[in-house]
């Protein structure tokens, strides 16, 4: 009924002074209104208009279907706890505030406590824009969570693992196709091998290398025809990604192939014991390396071996390395009835080539007892030759061992044991925390004064990764140390460990 | 936490509530206290009385409650303050306010000082002079914009708005600067600007038609008129009259800028007379807001309202709060439009009044979200999309307690009351976009 009135006000009463006219109550009630100028007039009329209006408001009639949320399986977390979250929520996103959020959900889904629905909108758009912590967040939104997903678009990514997987790798972009055949590599291997295949010839290399990576996931011996197929493709990439899952398979015909090229390149000496009358001396176990032929086998090429070498070393030794890299080295205990740290003693000349070939082949493998033997060996011995990616495929107890090793050295400067720490991803126990505490308090002794750029960083390093409940240990034992020039990286390193620690004890204290 | 008077303090409490930071700490029945060390050579002496929340600290930060005392709370919360024995900087603090409490009683019990009622009435009336002036050039500019047509307001910015609002605030009419104000940003407010304008501009006509004949107007309407221009009767003299007495719920509370002002709107709901109320507090700067009403509590006492029909009212007195368990409401948006209607009558230059409404579903189409009560009927939600999402998550499909504001068209959310716990409504933008 304003419309009238609101076209007369948006030219001006100045140009259009028509009269609107009304009826009924409302009429009359204009009607009464002292006579005035135009304007007086329409704004008196607009005036007792929008009041009849606001007046008389009613509610409109609205058939609602029902659709309610069935209850909760988990307690909700403490009120503190949600507002931790929710100030973890808000802050602007860096590595930080993504570690402490993931460590909030890692600690509700261990205590069995789920998001309280206050929080659900802010958790959910968080895992819209965070894709590699949904499988975090996702346990502990609970059944009102998985309910209000449904109903938005914007929360609907966790449903493709329901869709259908054939769709999605017909029509998805890289990313989707990408997903969608690590999930169901998981639950239907035989499947997503077959998937992959239907489409090889149209896909880009880079789409092929993924693809090949994504058989990793419950890689098993039906696996290998198509992997060896794909030993012949044009890309260097795909037929490497090809050769280093094929060596994770000890009962297949590359593996012997490279086998019975590698055995006559090392030959294992044992030791000879020294005489009495000493006529001989004694001498210790040794590997002879006997380096690959001149002349390069085109056959090699295939098998995924490239033939110039890419960094500064001799042809041959580059060889050597890249066959015996494809060699499970369980190959060797075996076939010397060795132990990996007798083996990794005997090296002699062109050791270094053979350690290097050997941490490689142990991390295709993921052969733990290797891994953990080699890299013992690089710390103790150098920590340059120290492989870091391999870190992380070494369980925790070993890369635990490794880390306070490492620590402990005196040989280590604070610059590599930043680096060293950034490579690896575990959680520090209390002995590592203590060994890499030592060598911070060292480093304080020598140069409190100088703010030191590396301290800085392995303090805030170290503040995502200690136990959070060493916090009040460590305020107690770092209370008079001498901080000085680098008292803010420590004030920083508590104020991360206090909210941790409280994460913590929220979660704990609050079990049920 | 919802004690901190923003989020840069909530974090910098957070990061206090390390025991490192404090050089003591102890605690008795009555109070916690601390001796932080900040930036200065002397620690900070920080104390909480905690029957009334009451916060005190020798930093010299204004904002109020300070970093400190949350942090110290945090601690406290935590269990890792110790019973001691108080300090003497403590007791005297407490004693001070034990002293300042007995005289505010003693003033209170004592009878009234017999107002100046001949001077005041005086100020008062030269005040009503100048507004009078001040609200006449208003009148000539609103029938100034409606001759040329209001076609081109968007286009002038906020500017044009604000030179009017700055005379309105010379001629002492603070609440006419603010509708002013409300008019510019209705203007760019986009597609759809010209009804609610058009409304707004004729509200304000209305206003100084009024406040020219408010010689002829009843006392009552013409004190009205006052009030919403900006021209309120003395706190005093309101709390001179009689209350109405009732459960009162503390329904919600806003804070809103204005220059530098901060002004603290808190609605209440008389559970018996059915009546919104809204009691009005200032604050300058960062300087500390009233916190003697919470949202989601309750008292006993008396309320007195600046008018028969207004809503804006003043605590007279009131029992120790209680924690709130539900939101005795309206049982249907039509009993609250009725209410509103109501209010509306007696006071045509109201805005919104904020009504509790039992067992309501929040429900969207697009983005546009509305509640439906048992009654099967429906209205309009003026809430971002994030806002309804969170009403979403909070009802799971179920009917829930809900505080509107209303405003005669569509319906604000503030708060809502699931499963007896206290929820306000009032989120960051940008969620579920």
């Amino acid at each position: 009924m304003l419309e009238e009135l609101v076209k007369q006000a948006l030219v001006g009463t100045g140009r259009a002074p028509e009269k609107v006219t009304f009826t009924g109550q409302l009429g009359q009630a204009i009607g009464s209104l002292p006579a005035g100028s135009p304007e007086t007039m329409l704004l008196q009329t607009a005036a007792l208009c929008s009041a009849y209006q606001r007046c008389g408001q009613k509610p409109t009639t609205a058939a609602l279907e029902a659709n309610l949320a069935s209850a909760d399986h988990l307690a909700e977390s403490s009120p503190r706890a949600g507002q931790i979250v929710d100030q973890l929520l808000a802050a602007p996103d860096s590595q930080i505030s993504q570690h402490l959020i993931v460590e909030w959900f890692q600690h509700a889904s261990a205590s069995n406590q789920r998001v309280p629905h206050w929080l659900l909108p802010r958790v959910l758009d968080y895992a819209a824009g965070h894709k590699r912590w949904r499988s975090v967040i996702i346990p502990t939104i609970d059944v009102r969570g998985e309910w209000l997903m449904k109903l938005n678009s914007r929360w609907q990514f966790a449903m493709t693992a329901d869709a259908d997987v054939d769709q999605i790798w017909q029509t998805g972009n890289q990313d989707q196709r990408r997903t969608a055949i690590r999930q169901l590599r998981e639950t239907d291997s035989t499947r997503a091998r077959s998937l992959i295949e239907s489409t090889w010839d149209q896909d880009a290399a880079e789409e092929r290398v993924d693809f090949i990576e994504s058989l990793a996931i419950g890689l098993g011996p039906t696996d290998e025809p198509i992997l060896e197929k794909v030993l012949d493709d044009k890309s260097k990439r795909v037929r490497l990604a090809a050769a280093e899952l094929l060596t994770a398979l000890p009962q297949s015909a590359f593996v012997r192939r490279m086998t019975e090229r590698a055995i006559p390149l090392l030959n294992f000496v044992p030791p000879v014991a020294g005489q009495i009358l000493k006529l001989k001396r004694a001498k210790p176990a040794t590997i002879d390396v006997t380096l690959p032929p001149e002349q390069f086998d085109k056959a090699l090429v295939k098998d995924g071996i490239v033939e110039k070498p890419t960094e500064n070393m001799g042809i041959r030794q580059w060889w050597l390395l890249q066959i015996i890299s494809f060699v499970p080295p369980l190959t060797w205990t075996m076939r010397w009835n060795l132990t990996p740290e007798q083996c990794i003693e005997a090296l002699g000349e062109f050791g270094d080539v053979v350690f290097r070939g050997w941490q490689l082949a142990a991390k295709r493998c993921s052969d733990q007892a290797w891994l953990r033997t080699l890299t013992l060996a690089a710390v103790k011995e150098n920590i340059e030759k120290l492989d870091l990616s391999v870190l992380n495929i070494l369980h925790r107890t070993d890369q635990l061992e490794v880390l306070t090793l490492i620590a402990e050295s005196p040989r280590t400067e604070l610059d590599a044991l930043v680096r060293i720490l950034d490579a690896s991803k575990c959680e520090l126990d209390r002995r590592a925390t203590l060994a890499v505490i030592d060598k911070i308090e060292y480093q304080l002794s020598l140069k409190a004064a100088a703010y030191q750029y590396h301290l800085a960083q392995l303090l805030q390093n170290l503040a995502l990764r200690v136990p959070p409940q060493m916090h009040d240990e460590l305020t107690t034992r770092w209370a008079d140390q001498k901080w000085e020039a680098n008292r803010k990286a420590l004030d920083q390193f508590f104020e991360l460990l206090v909210l941790r620690r409280d994460m913590k004890r929220e979660f704990s204290t609050h079990e049920r | 936490m919802q004690l901190a008077p923003d989020p840069a303090s909530a974090k910098a409490g957070q990061g206090l509530s390390s025991i490192r930071k404090w050089v003591s700490v102890g605690c008795d029945a009555g109070a916690v206290w601390g001796e932080c060390q900040g930036s200065g050579a002397k620690p900070y002496q920080v104390q909480v009385e905690l029957a009334e929340s009451a916060f005190k600290c020798s930093c010299p930060s204004r904002k109020f409650p300070c970093k400190h005392s949350l942090g110290l709370m945090l601690l406290w919360t935590a269990n890792e303050v110790k019973v001691s024995t108080r300090p003497a900087w403590v007791d005297e603090w407490l004693a001070s306010r034990a002293d300042r409490a007995k005289k505010k009683q003693e003033k209170a019990e004592e009878p009234p000082k017999p107002l100046d009622a001949e001077a005041q009435g005086k100020r008062r009336a030269k005040r009503v002079d100048r507004v009078r002036e001040g609200i006449a050039s208003l009148r000539i500019w609103a029938e100034d914009l409606i001759r040329t047509g209001i076609a081109s307001a968007p286009s002038q910015g906020y500017g044009h708005f604000d030179e009017p609002a700055r005379r309105m605030i010379d001629a002492q009419a603070p609440g006419a600067a603010r509708m002013i104000r409300q008019l510019g940003s209705i203007a760019m407010s986009g597609a759809g600007w010209q009804e609610p304008f058009l409304r707004q501009l004729a509200v304000l006509h209305l206003l100084t038609s009024a406040v020219d004949q408010i010689e002829n107007l009843p006392k009552q309407i013409g004190e009205d008129v006052l009030t919403v221009i900006g021209v309120p009767q003395g706190q005093d003299e309101v709390l001179g009259r009689a209350g109405v007495a009732d459960r009162w719920h503390v329904l919600a509370q806003e804070v809103e800028l204005e220059d530098r002002l901060r002004v603290q709107r808190t609605w209440l709901f008389g559970s018996t007379t059915r009546r919104p109320a809204m009691v009005l507090t200032f604050a300058h700067g960062t300087g500390p807001l009233d916190a003697s009403l919470q949202p989601g509590t309750g008292f006993d006492g008396e309320v007195c309202f600046f008018g028969d029909n207004q809503i804006r009212a003043a605590v007279k007195n009131k029992s120790t709060a209680v924690l709130l368990e539900g939101l005795p409401g309206l049982e249907s948006l039509d009993a609250a439009c009725a209410v509103f209607g109501r209010l509306l009558t007696g006071l045509p230059w109201l805005e919104e009044a904020v009504v509790p409404l039992r067992a309501v579903v929040p429900t969207h189409i697009g983005e546009q979200w509305y509640l439906t009560d048992a009654r099967q009927e429906a209205m309009t939600l003026n809430c971002s999309n994030s806002g309804g999402w969170l009403l979403m998550a909070l009802s799971g499909g179920t009917p829930i307690d809900v505080a509107v504001a209303m405003d005669g068209s569509r319906l604000r959310p503030l708060a809502a009351m699931v499963g007896g716990r206290y929820a306000t409504l009032t989120v960051r933008a940008d969620v579920g976009g």
